[in-house]
This record gives C-alpha cells, structure tokens and sequence, in this order.
C-alpha cells in the first residue's frame, strides 16, 4: 500500500508525542511488512509473531530518539530494530529444547505448512543479503531505493542483484 | 521464466490474520502502558536542536553580557564581527514567517550600511590607501550581501538597500574591486567605477547572476541580470526619494 512520506512523518511526529492512537495507525501501516520478514528469518510462525510485537514496542521505545530525514531513512531504522530482536529470538531458540520440531507449526494449514517449507527451502539456498533483497522487496513491498538504505548499498546495486537473484532462483528451483 | 519466478515470490507471501494483529496489538499497547512518558520540554529541544544550541550559545553569550556589547558594536573586519552576524543569524533563525524575515534582515542590512559608513568615513579618505580604502569597504559590502542573501528578503526591500548602498559607495573617488566567495563557491565582483567616468557603478555577480547599480543622469538603475536574462529594472527618480514609487517602477518579467 503505498503511503505518503508526509503521512508517515505525521504518523511519527504524533506517536513521538505519545498519541497512542497515531502509533496504532503506524502499527497497521507497517505490520504486515515487518511480519513478512520475521518469518522468512524465523522457523517458527509463532516466533514470528512474538518477534513482531517485540519490534514494535522496541520502536515505540526507540521513536523519542528517532529524527525523521525521510521514509527510506525510517524504513532502515525499524529494520535495525527488527533485526536486534531477530538475533534475540534465534538466540532463545537455540536455547530451547527440540528447536526443529515447533508444535506452532502443527497450527498451520498443511497447505500453508508445505508453501512456506518450500519457499524457505528457496531462500536458504541464497546468502543472507540476497535473501533480504528477496523478502523485503516481494514480501514486504519495499522499494530498491528503500531496500538498499536498510542494507546500506547503493539502490542500483540492489537492482542488479536482484535480477541476478532471480536468475540464479529460476536456475535452482528448475534445475 | 523471471515472471514465473516473480509470481511464485509474490504468491508465497506470509499471511497475517487479522486475529493475529489484533492480538498483537493488545499486547503492545499492555506494553506502552508501562513505558515512561517523554518529557514534552526535553522533546522539543531535542526535535529542534539548531533552534537549541542557537538558544543555548545566546544564553551563554548574554550571560556573558560585556562580550555581547562588544560583538554588537564590531564592524566588518573586526575580530568579534563573526560573533555578531552569528548572533544576528539566531535572530534570523526564530523568525516564523517571510514578512518577520525581511524586516529582521532589513534591521541588519541597515546596521551593515550603518558600519559601511562609517568605515568610508574613516578609511575612504584621499589620505588612505586604495587598498586600505578597498580592504574596509569591500569587507563591509560583502557582509551585507551576506545579509540580503541569508535573510531573502522580497525585491522591494532588496533594491531598497541597494539604493542605500549606492548613496554611501557614490561619494568614493577611488576603484574599489572585491571578489566575493559565498557559500555556493560563486565569486561575486564588487566594483566602484572612478567618478571621472561620470558615473559610479556597483556589480555584484556570482555564477549565473549579476546585479548592477548604477547612476544614470542623476537616476540610479539597478538592474538584476540571470543568466543573460535581464529580470528586473528599478529606476529611482532622486528628486522623488522618501515619496511614493510615483517615480518609478519595477518590471519583472
């Protein structure tokens, strides 16, 4: 859903304000799209969730701090918040018992269960920025210009590895 | 092929229910309930730092009240000069809206026409050096183009302050050339033309602009040039200065 950059910087300047109800409207704005990468980074959909709301009360937390130079520079500033809770959780999962066997997972459809297995199977066979560039632009529906603030490369070299990625998927998943 | 490739990335995208975001949503804001509340002082200062470390430098300066008497009264040149037109830059800053501005770099340019003055009075004289006399009106101007291009103020008070500019620099019976580096890096050429030429001229030019002010049988003319494009012409009947524009009109096109 494309959102204007005047919108989302009002969404901040009201949430830095401690307007619950603007942070709300912030929270549905970029849900999906944080929860679409937490599970391409998590082997667990309730991990994933817990993960989400982690970031989000992290964010909250972390707004007062935050100076707004732009919707890309805001984008990165919440993935670095993502990814700090990401490394915590696969912490905690290696930690637990029996961390390839998840009983969340038998909460899924099978349908669902066999997609996301085969898609995570894609994934893996790719390095983890190839994998970000991957998730964040078809999952989360970021922009290479976005993209690549939150990677810290250029936006035409996250074009062209992207092509290049999708290349290199048609080839694995076909061959 | 990449289409396939596109369509099967954008066909597995996770899901989230609406159950699951709300449920989500329940637990963040239990959170937010516990998180401390910012201070609405310290946030202000913190989202307006300029405007804070502006106001914290005058603090400092005024509590330091004999430095800024002395400041106030440098003149361009002087070594606490800077520290004036850094106290005037605060001023400019806290103004709100384009009207506030102009009259706030108008206060300014008018004390730069003051301070011109009286360096002419002082180093213009037959008995100092061109360069001398070069040296000090030439710092004098060029802190005022300073002060007409930082506070862009409207063309009316602009001209304004170069007809001013011209009734002190008129006077000078000696060349006077000063090349100007703003802030862009443009070089801006200040000339005052020999009054044995007849006429005395001021030209301030930077990469793609000029500006002339020159007298004309008794009128002054100042003439904005862009890039080859000559934009407006101002011409001032003498007689008629201190009345209305009767005399005179401003074309812009």
């Amino acid at each position: 859903m494309a959102f204007e950059e005047s919108d989302l910087q009002l969404l901040i300047l009201r949430s830095q304000k401690n307007e619950k109800k603007a942070f709300h409207e912030l929270y549905t704005v970029l849900v999906d799209r944080v929860h679409a990468y937490c599970r391409a980074r998590l082997f667990s959909p309730e991990d994933a969730l817990d993960c989400t709301q982690q970031v989000f009360i992290e964010l909250w937390r972390a707004l007062p701090t935050f100076r707004f130079e732009g919707t890309a520079r805001f984008y990165g500033f919440l993935f670095t918040i993502t990814k700090r809770q990401l490394i915590r959780f696969r912490e905690e999962a290696m930690r637990r018992p029996d961390t390839l066997i998840d009983e969340s997972a038998k909460d899924e459809s099978a349908l669902e269960h066999e997609k996301y297995t085969e898609i995570n199977r894609a994934l893996g066979l790719l390095n983890p920025i190839d994998r970000d560039i991957v998730v964040l632009h078809h999952w989360s529906r970021y922009t290479f210009g976005e993209i690549g603030e939150m990677l810290g490369l250029a936006e035409t070299n996250v074009r062209v590895r992207h092509h290049r990625i999708l290349e290199k998927l048609r080839t694995l998943l076909t061959g | 092929m990449k289409n396939d490739i596109n369509e099967f990335l954008n066909t597995h995208t996770p899901v989230l229910r609406n159950a699951e975001r709300n449920a989500m949503w329940k637990h963040i804001d239990a959170s937010m309930e516990t998180l401390p509340t910012p201070s609405p002082y310290v946030e202000w200062f913190r989202l307006h730092t300029r405007v804070a470390v502006g106001v914290l430098m005058l603090a400092l300066v005024v509590t330091g009240s004999a430095t800024s008497v002395f400041a106030g009264e440098a003149r361009p040149g002087d070594t606490l000069f800077g520290l004036d037109r850094a106290l005037e830059r605060i001023e400019l800053a806290l103004t709100r809206t384009p009207e506030a501005r102009t009259n706030v770099g108008l206060a300014h340019a008018e004390e730069r026409i003051l301070e011109l003055r009286e360096l002419i009075h002082e180093h213009g004289a037959p008995t100092s050096t061109p360069a001398t006399t070069q040296h000090h009106v030439g710092a004098a101007v060029d802190a005022l183009v300073n002060v007409l291009e930082e506070s862009q103020m409207n063309d009316t008070a602009r001209e304004r302050i170069y007809e001013n500019l011209f009734e002190e620099i008129d006077p000078l019976s000696v060349d006077v050339h000063v090349d100007r580096r703003s802030e862009k890096s443009s070089t801006a050429r200040v000339t005052v033309g020999d009054e044995t030429e007849g006429k005395t001229k001021i030209e301030i030019t930077d990469t793609d602009k000029r500006t002339r002010i020159e007298k004309k049988n008794g009128h002054v003319h100042i003439e904005y040039n862009v890039g080859g494009e000559v934009r407006g012409v101002n011409a001032v009947d003498e007689q008629s200065r201190g009345q209305s524009s009767e005399g005179g009109r401003a074309k812009k096109e």
